[in-house]
């Protein structure tokens, strides 16, 4: 699974792209860094999901000017930041630089980070303070024009802290699809002790897009991340999601819906690891596989030695509503520690004949009645976002994938 | 008028035939009860009559008027005006009995013709309250964690709703107490008139109380063996099945 050439011969590259965002040095830096771990990294590995052939590993163009994705929501609470990188190194140096030190972005573990990092081509940083409970929604929308950035690189740092709360939404989509473009995204949330950060991302690239969208986050002492997916992209997409439950106390659910459609691949990787004593996990998805299309859940949930009394569940379930379409939901519980609680539950499955015979018996045609079961089946995982708003723009996004199903 | 005419149904099921030449005709504006012990294929008809794809019908037909209902798919069955109401609903997780009931409605209606969010609203109140129906069942999930008192209720509600020229209900009866099984038959009466006919199957008498038949029938091994008034239904219930089969000099043998 490696790729072929080097990338060392791209320096220039780097310095370029780090020019365009004005960083300082100890940011380049980091991209030096990451670009000598290029050559010695190999891609992470998704169980049951081979990408070898993806073209993810598309050293950007370099634009004269810059695409600018700047935040376009205004932040009314006091000391709650929504920067790009370039205003960040500009307004916050000292702040972003201390805070952007304790993430993951900064250990190359796989191509991938070291990629992203090097290649950077955006950034953006959400700050909330100690004590901050933000009110209204944090909305963070990203559009990629495939005819102006054939790869985009970003990273998005949203730190919670201590006793904080708020709730992201975000969201990831393309223009001009019948370009063909690629995406690698680091998504980091860190919420510190006792802090609650509900994200909700609803990502719908187009049908000529790969993307590898990473999400991470980390939990301080009974701190809480809420995470909600809709994984409702066009194209080839990884989604790979990592939480690690350090504190004690804490908790994070991934709850994900998801449907595949045409002949697209997409992969939901869902790795929770608890850490902390008393930390509760869980992962929560489903998914709708139509046409020639191919699905994979992972749900791997991992309890460390010394984790005592956390606990660790999931449940990925795949209704399959075509012969051709390919499915995989797997389950993976590690546990290392004796006294815990874990549970999983997996299953591949058909629409229920009796269901259906149900519903047609009032009369809905067999597609009317097969759309209600699917809108129940992913309904499930619906019922547990508790942002009304997500709730209703997953409807609604579902709603209309399943349109193209009536054809 | 609308007619359902059943005639010399043979039905199958893994091979094993369980209705054999079974004759009705039913009208609207008449109520007709199906009695007979367990086992004798009251659920097959109902089943076959609303296409349940288990069902092999080998022989014979069934007509609502001049539809030939053996060449529709039960969706198309049930547009044409039939209605199944069964003992054991699918539960379906995820969709709101409301919403589950509006698009049966409109699946009824031309598409110049759906009804109106008011005017639905309007009609499930008043269908739930002589139900005696909670006003958050509307908002669960569709049979989903209901008791088997609230599913037939729920099945009733479905009936009153949809409004079907001919309806079949099967045991709906079954495991009520005496209170709701007023209030289903409630229901029930709700929509007798002119332009509905219903087939009741039950195993007892007593809801035959409360729902009068203009006709009742006894099927014993795969068809009818005795057809009258409402007062047979008294009889079988003093008398019961063996009596019965005695009376008919029949070659039958029943678990009751």
């Amino acid at each position: 699974m490696r790729k072929t050439d080097s990338f060392s011969p791209y320096r220039n590259t780097v310095k370029h792209l780090s020019q365009n965002l004005n960083e300082p040095e100890w940011f380049l830096n980091y991209r030096f860094e990451a670009l000598q771990s290029t050559d010695k990294l190999e891609p992470p590995k998704i169980e049951r999901l081979n990408y070898a052939a993806w073209n993810l590993w598309q050293v950007p163009t370099i634009q004269s000017q810059t695409v600018s994705n700047s935040p376009s929501h205004s932040v009314n609470e006091k000391d709650v930041l929504v920067l790009d990188f370039k205003q960040a190194f500009l307004e916050q140096p000292e702040l972003f630089k201390t805070i952007y030190q304790k993430t993951n972005f900064i250990h190359f573990e796989h191509l991938f980070d070291a990629f992203t990092m090097a290649f950077l081509t955006d950034g953006l940083f959400v700050y909330i303070p100690d004590n901050i409970q933000v009110k209204e929604p944090l909305e963070l929308s990203f559009l990629q024009n495939n005819q102006l950035e054939k790869t985009i690189n970003r990273q998005v740092l949203i730190y919670a802290g201590a006793n904080s709360s708020v709730e992201i939404m975000d969201k990831y989509s393309s223009i001009e699809n019948d370009k063909e473009a690629i995406a690698n995204i680091q998504i980091q949330v860190i919420a510190e002790d006792g802090a609650k950060v509900q994200y909700s991302s609803l990502d719908q690239f187009g049908e000529n897009t790969q993307a590898f969208i990473q999400r991470t986050g980390r939990t301080g002492r009974d701190a809480e991340i809420h995470w909600a997916l809709g994984v409702m992209n066009n194209g080839d997409v990884i989604e790979d999601i990592h939480v690690n439950l350090e504190g004690q106390g804490s908790t994070s659910d991934v709850k994900t819906v998801a449907i595949t459609h045409g002949d697209q691949v997409q992969g939901v990787n869902v790795n929770v690891t608890n850490i902390g004593s008393y930390s509760l996990g869980n992962i929560f998805q489903h998914g709708v596989t139509l046409d020639e299309s191919t699905l994979t859940f992972n749900g791997i949930g991992h309890i460390l030695k010394n984790s005592k009394n956390s606990d660790a569940q999931q449940e990925s379930r795949i209704l399959m509503l075509s012969d051709n379409a390919r499915a995989d939901a797997n389950p993976i519980l590690l546990i290392d520690e004796y006294e815990v609680q874990a549970g999983h539950a997996a299953s591949i499955s058909r629409v229920n004949q009796e269901q259906l015979y149900y519903l047609m018996s009032r009369g809905l045609e067999r597609k009317q009645a097969e759309k209600l079961i699917i809108r129940g089946f992913l309904g499930n995982v619906l019922k547990e976002i508790s942002l009304s708003e997500v709730r209703q723009e997953l409807i609604d996004t579902i709603e209309r994938k399943l349109a193209q199903y009536d054809n | 008028m609308t007619t359902l005419k059943i005639s010399n149904l043979h039905v199958s099921i893994e091979d094993k035939e369980i209705l054999k030449g079974f004759n009705l005709t039913v009208n609207t504006g008449e109520i007709h009860a199906i009695m007979g012990p367990n086992g004798t294929g009251k659920s097959t008809l109902a089943a076959a009559v609303m296409g349940h794809p288990s069902y092999e019908i080998t022989e014979g037909e069934i007509w609502l008027d001049d539809l030939n209902i053996l060449d529709l798919d039960v969706d198309e069955r049930a547009r044409a005006g039939l209605f199944l109401a069964v003992q054991y609903p699918s539960e379906i997780p995820g969709i709101t009995n409301v919403e589950f009931l509006r698009a049966a409605i409109n699946a009824q209606r031309e598409e110049h013709d759906k009804i109106g969010i008011r005017d639905f609203i309007e009609k499930l109140d008043e269908k739930m309250a002589l139900l005696d129906m909670p006003e958050e069942m509307a908002e669960r999930y569709l049979n989903e964690g209901f008791s088997g008192g609230e599913k037939k209720r729920n099945e009733i509600l479905q009936l009153l709703m949809i409004e079907p020229k001919m309806a079949i209900l099967d045991e709906i009866d079954s495991g009520l107490d005496i209170d709701a099984l007023q209030v289903v038959s409630n229901g029930i009466n709700a929509m007798r008139g002119e332009d509905f006919g219903s087939i009741i199957i039950t195993h007892y008498q007593r809801l035959l109380n409360f729902v009068t038949p203009d006709f009742v029938h006894i099927v014993m091994d795969g068809h009818i063996v005795k057809s009258g008034d409402a007062s047979l239904a008294k009889q079988l219930e003093k008398e019961g099945y063996k009596g019965l089969i005695q009376e008919l000099e029949l070659d039958i043998e029943i678990n009751e």
